[in-house]
Parts: structure tokens; C-alpha cells; sequence
């Protein structure tokens, strides 16, 4: 029915009546809140982004970080964010350091490669670059390269021209010349003794950049920090795992090859230098092979061999016989002292040989034996050259397979699979090529034997071209020279 | 400025010259020492045999032939020559040892600095104008 407004409240109309609800106009209050908020953030946001833009000018203008970080600190707009720009900034500059660092560690981990090469190769100057290329095998491929880049440059500057009859005046000249270029590179005596270690205190002269004659030290204990870094002495990390890993037989393997390798040069040298002595003992009695009998004796008592005083020489230079018989008995100790200290450096690796070796020494009286025995000893030092190249290939191979392991590729070398560095002289045995033992050092000292001819005198002259007659216009002298000289 | 590669190669090249004519003044110095012992007994045979031995070794036949058309044939006189060419050889190795050593030094800076190089790092650090591109002069031999 229709009420006095004429409308019937039966039908509806879709009209509902407002219903009141207490929160919803809290709700739109918090939506207007929330609009505020999110402008306000806007606003800081922006803020920010200008705080941040300011702060980059700062930083950019700044002398150095701590300037800038103080300066930030101070700038109103920006002060509100140096906290976090700060953060920020000092966890860019602890990754710059560390990766600075880690430059720095492998740089030294290349001058130490050198460092051990070159006291390698001061016996055998020659042996500086297979040394400190097996040294740097064990670093990182970037510090490798490095190193092999700088080799031909630094065997130039530190071992030619090097006298190779007299270690210690090579160790010094080592030292001169070393020390002038790490100067010269910019590292202070005080690395270089913490580099050298334990050389000799000594004073150089140089010339400083501005041209001015500076006199200093090298050498002698080391009196305060590095100031270059700390040149890391003994192995290597890499060879320390390898050490830890494989036991201490390992380690002692290792120090026995290195013992070898580096006595093998003066051995042989020494042993080179007896034999021409003998042959010339062999060759007679003139007064020229009395010279070069003496000569020899010279340079044996320059590499070491004690016992030969200069009153010896010049009397055995003279024809004294009873000197000359002293020196052949010097000799026979000196070889055998040379020899027990190899058999001391290299345990019981070449023990057999050199216990055989002495043995027959003992008995031996007159000079042509002793040729046979001393080239018995330079048998003995050919194995041990051997055995130190075939150990530098043992170890490239192992390396080279613990690469590939790590790589999950197939190892490379299968021969060596499974051994470890402790396991070397087994192998060795093994694989000795008996064949093919080397005839030189790596530094080129002759291992081969002495031929029975020298020994006997044999016929030494060589033919020697001649003119007679010549020409006296200078024309026509010069003509027949050239023609003489093929030119 | 020059990488440090280039003056490597540039030194490595200047070195092997230096130490070829090291080589040779060696066998020239060699020769005339032998026939400077000879004193006055020394004959033009002498330095001729001496010379073959030197062109045998690569000095140039005609700079060779050159050098002895003036040989004297008089003892006296050919001994004076030998002295005077034996002097000037020891001046030559003089000179020749200290472009030696300052090339070898300059190779030893060289070397160090590619130790030192950062990987990927090309140009040497800028060394200050006084010291020149590779460095203080090297140290004075025998001052120890």
C-alpha cells in the first residue's frame, strides 16, 4: 500500500539507508595518512638522492677518503646520510685494499720465485731460469706470467759476465747488482734485507733521483719493518700444502733435491778441474805443462779446494815433485770430501754409487787410475743431474694432474697417478733412462768423461794458416790478406 | 711513453749486440795478448796467423785486411804496433763494460718492474724527469 508520499515502501527500490560505521572514516584518515607518508618518503627520497649527489662532489674534491668522510660529516645537506655514504665508502675502500693486497702477495710471491732461483744459480749461473721457472710453477697463473716475462731480463742483469770459478765473489756481485735495481725500482734497503735475509752487512753506492751519490747498507739483520711488504721466506703456500699433505718424507725429498741440485755444478766443475790437472800430470814435465798444472791448482784453490797454498803452486809451477805429489794426495781428499757431502745432502738416494765410488778411490796410487775413478765421480754427478731434471718433470706432472682433478678433467699423467712427492726415488729407479743421462748441467758444465787422448797427450796442435812472403807495397799487402781471409 | 714490453724488447735487442761485440773484443784482446808476450820476436807471420783466427771468428776479412796493411815489417817497430792496437782494444773494452753494466742494470729494473706489474696493467709508473724511463744510475762497482 501506498503511504501519504505515495510511494510503496512493499516495492523496493534498491535504496538501502546509510549505515553508520565507526571505523570507516578512520579508514579514510589512514588513507590520507598513508598518501602523506608515501609523499614524504618522496621527498626524502629525493632528499637523499641530492645528499647523495653532493656527497660524490665532496668525496671527488676530497684530498684523500678521510678528508672527504670528515668534510661530509659537516655539509648540512649531506649529514644526515654520512653514516651509511661512509659505510658505504669503507667497504669500497676494504675491497680495494684487499684486492691491493692480493696484488701485492703475488707480486711477492714472483721476487720470492726469484729470489730462491738466484741462490740456486750462483754456482751455475745458467741453471737461473730452469730454477725459477720450476719455482713458478707453484703460483698463480697472473704471477706466472709475470715472472716468465721478467726472466730473460733478469738473468741478463744479475748473472752475466758473472765469474763462474768463484762463488763468493759471484754472491757478491749478485747482492750489488740486485740490491741497485730493486733501488732503482723504488724498494727501500729495508725489504731488501728482509728479502736477502741474512747477507753479508755491506755498503754500495748509487746514485738517488735527483742525481746525488748516496752511500747506504745492505745486508745484516733486519732493523725494522719491511718497507715494501714482507718478502715471504721458505715455501710457498702451494708448496706448504703439498709438504702437509704428502708427509714429512716429502719435504725431505724436496730438500734433498734442491741440496743435489745445487751441488752438482761445483761438483762437476770440480771434478773438471782435477782431470785437466791429471792430464796434464799424464802429458810430461815442460815447463809450459808445469804452468798449466799450476794454473789449475789456481782455480781449484779459488773454488774451494783447501790444503793448496800459493808457496804449493808456485814450487809445483817450478818442477817441485815432491809438491806435486802432495797435490795429487790434496786432490784425492778434496774429491772425496766433495763427494761425502753430496752423499750428506742427498740421503740415500746416491749413496751406493758414491760408497763404491770411494772405495776404489782408497785405493788407487798413481795418476792414470785417478783419471779412471774421477771419471767415475763425474758419472755419479751425471745421476744426480739427472735425477734433479727428471724431479722438476715429477713435480710438473703431479701439479699438473691435481689441476686436472680439480678440474674434473682426466688427469694428464698417468705414470705418476696416485704418488705423492714422497714417492719419488721409487720412481726414479723405476724410470732412469741409463741411455740417456745428461752430458751437461743445465749451466753447460761438462759431465761427460775425459777422452783417453787428452789424458795420454794426444796430438793437441791444430794446423795454423800461414803467409809467407808477404807483399811490402800495402796494396798489394792488403790485397793478398784479403785474399787470405776469404774476403 | 713506451709500455715496459717495448723497452724490454728494446733492451733485449741492445743487449745482444753489446754482448756479440763483447764476444769478439774478447778474441781480439785474446790475440793480441798472444802476440804481445812475444815481445820483439814477433813477426808479421804472427799477426797474421792471429788475424785468421779472428776472421774465423766473424770479424769482418776487409775491416781485418784493412787494419794490418799497415803492419810494419821491423820487429821493433811491428811490437810497438801490437802494443798500440792492444791499448786501444783495452780502451774499447772499457767503454764497452760500462755500456754493458748500465744496460744490464737497466734490464734488471726492467724485470723487476714486470714482477711487479699488475695484471692487465700496460704503462710503466711515470719515474721522475731526473731519473730517466728506467731509473737511478746502477751502483759503482767495486765499492764495496
Amino acid at each position: 500500500m501506498a503511504d501519504s508520499s505515495g510511494l510503496n515502501p512493499e516495492i523496493s527500490l534498491g535504496i538501502r539507508p546509510m549505515e553508520i560505521n565507526p571505523g570507516q572514516g578512520l579508514a579514510r584518515l589512514g588513507a590520507l595518512v598513508d598518501v602523506q607518508q608515501k609523499m614524504q618518503e618522496t621527498r626524502m627520497k629525493g632528499l637523499e638522492l641530492l645528499g647523495r649527489q653532493r656527497a660524490g662532489e665532496i668525496l671527488a674534491a676530497a684530498p684523500d677518503l678521510k678528508s672527504g668522510i670528515d668534510a661530509l660529516s659537516k655539509d648540512p645537506l649531506v649529514g644526515g646520510f654520512a653514516g651509511e655514504v661512509t659505510s658505504t665508502m669503507q667497504s669500497v675502500q676494504a675491497s680495494m685494499t684487499g684486492a691491493a693486497a692480493t696484488e701485492q702477495q703475488m707480486a711477492l710471491s714472483g721476487l720470492d720465485a726469484v729470489l730462491k732461483g738466484s741462490f740456486g744459480a750462483l754456482n751455475d749461473p745458467a741453471s737461473f731460469i730452469p730454477l725459477v721457472s720450476a719455482y713458478a710453477e707453484t703460483l698463480p697463473p697472473e704471477s706466472r706470467a709475470s715472472v716468465m716475462k721478467a726472466l730473460p731480463n733478469l738473468q741478463a742483469a744479475f748473472f752475466d759476465g758473472m765469474p763462474t770459478d768463484d762463488p763468493e765473489a759471484a754472491g757478491q756481485m749478485w747482492q750489488r747488482r740486485f740490491a741497485a735495481s730493486l733501488m732503482a725500482t723504488g724498494i727501500t734497503p729495508e725489504t731488501i734485507r728482509a728479502a736477502t735475509g741474512t747477507i753479508a752487512p755491506q755498503i754500495i753506492s748509487y746514485q738517488d733521483a735527483e742525481g746525488r751519490t748516496v752511500t747506504t747498507q745492505i745486508g745484516g739483520p733486519v732493523t725494522g719493518p719491511a718497507g715494501g711488504g714482507e718478502i715471504a721466506s721458505g715455501p710457498t703456500t702451494a708448496e706448504q700444502a703439498a709438504a702437509g699433505a704428502t708427509g714429512a718424507v716429502a719435504g725431505g725429498v724436496e730438500s734433498d733435491m734442491n741440496a743435489m741440485a745445487t751441488g752438482i755444478p761445483m761438483q762437476a766443475k770440480a771434478i773438471n778441474g782435477m782431470l785437466k790437472t791429471m792430464e796434464s800430470f799424464q802429458a810430461g814435465g815442460g815447463a809450459q805443462v808445469r804452468g798449466q798444472i799450476a794454473s789449475a791448482m789456481q782455480g781449484l784453490k779459488n773454488i774451494g779446494m783447501t790444503g793448496i797454498t800459493q808457496d804449493m803452486i808456485d814450487k809445483v809451477g817450478n818442477g817441485d815433485l815432491a809438491a806435486q805429489q802432495e797435490f795429487v794426495a790434496l786432490s784425492k781428499q778434496f774429491v772425496t770430501a766433495q763427494l761425502k757431502a753430496a752423499v750428506a745432502g742427498t740421503g740415500n738416494v746416491m749413496r751406493p754409487e758414491v760408497d763404491a765410488f770411494l772405495e776404489s778411490l782408497n785405493d788407487a796410487t798413481d795418476p792414470e787410475a785417478i783419471v779412471e775413478l774421477l771419471n767415475q765421480a763425474k758419472y755419479i754427478v751425471r745421476l744426480e743431474a739427472d735425477a734433479t731434471h727428471q724431479w722438476l718433470q715429477y713435480k710438473g706432472k703431479i701439479a699438473a694432474n691435481a689441476r686436472a682433478r680439480a678440474d674434473g678433467k682426466e688427469v694428464p699423467h698417468e705414470d705418476v697417478d696416485g704418488l705423492g712427492l714422497e714417492s719419488f726415488p721409487t720412481w726414479y729407479e723405476v724410470h732412469r733412462d741409463w741411455e740417456n743421462l745428461p752430458e751437461y748441467t743445465a749451466g753447460g758444465v761438462d759431465l761427460g768423461d775425459a777422452s783417453p787422448k787428452d789424458v795420454k797427450g794426444g796430438d793437441k796442435t791444430k794446423k795454423e794458416e800461414k803467409v809467407e812472403n808477404l807483399p811490402s807495397d800495402p796494396e798489394e799487402r792488403k790485397a793478398a790478406l784479403k785474399k787470405l781471409f776469404g774476403g | 711513453m713506451p709500455n715496459l714490453d717495448e723497452v724490454s724488447g728494446e733492451l733485449q735487442a741492445k743487449y745482444s749486440k753489446l754482448s756479440s761485440a763483447r764476444d769478439m773484443l774478447d778474441a781480439v784482446q785474446e790475440q793480441m795478448d798472444g802476440l804481445a808476450v812475444k815481445y820483439d820476436t814477433v813477426s808479421p807471420e804472427d799477426v797474421v796467423t792471429s788475424a785468421g783466427k779472428l776472421v774465423a771468428a766473424g770479424l769482418a776479412p776487409e775491416a781485418m785486411a784493412g787494419m794490418l796493411a799497415d803492419m810494419p815489417d821491423n820487429s821493433q817497430a811491428l811490437q810497438d804496433w801490437v802494443a798500440q792496437h792492444q791499448k786501444d782494444v783495452a780502451a774499447r773494452s772499457e767503454q764497452l763494460d760500462a755500456l754493458l753494466g748500465e744496460t744490464r742494470h737497466q734490464m734488471g729494473v726492467v724485470g723487476l718492474r714486470q714482477l711487479m706489474q699488475r695484471p692487465g696493467e700496460i704503462a710503466p709508473e711515470a719515474a721522475p724527469p731526473q731519473m730517466g724511463p728506467l731509473g737511478a744510475a746502477p751502483p759503482t762497482e767495486g765499492m764495496m
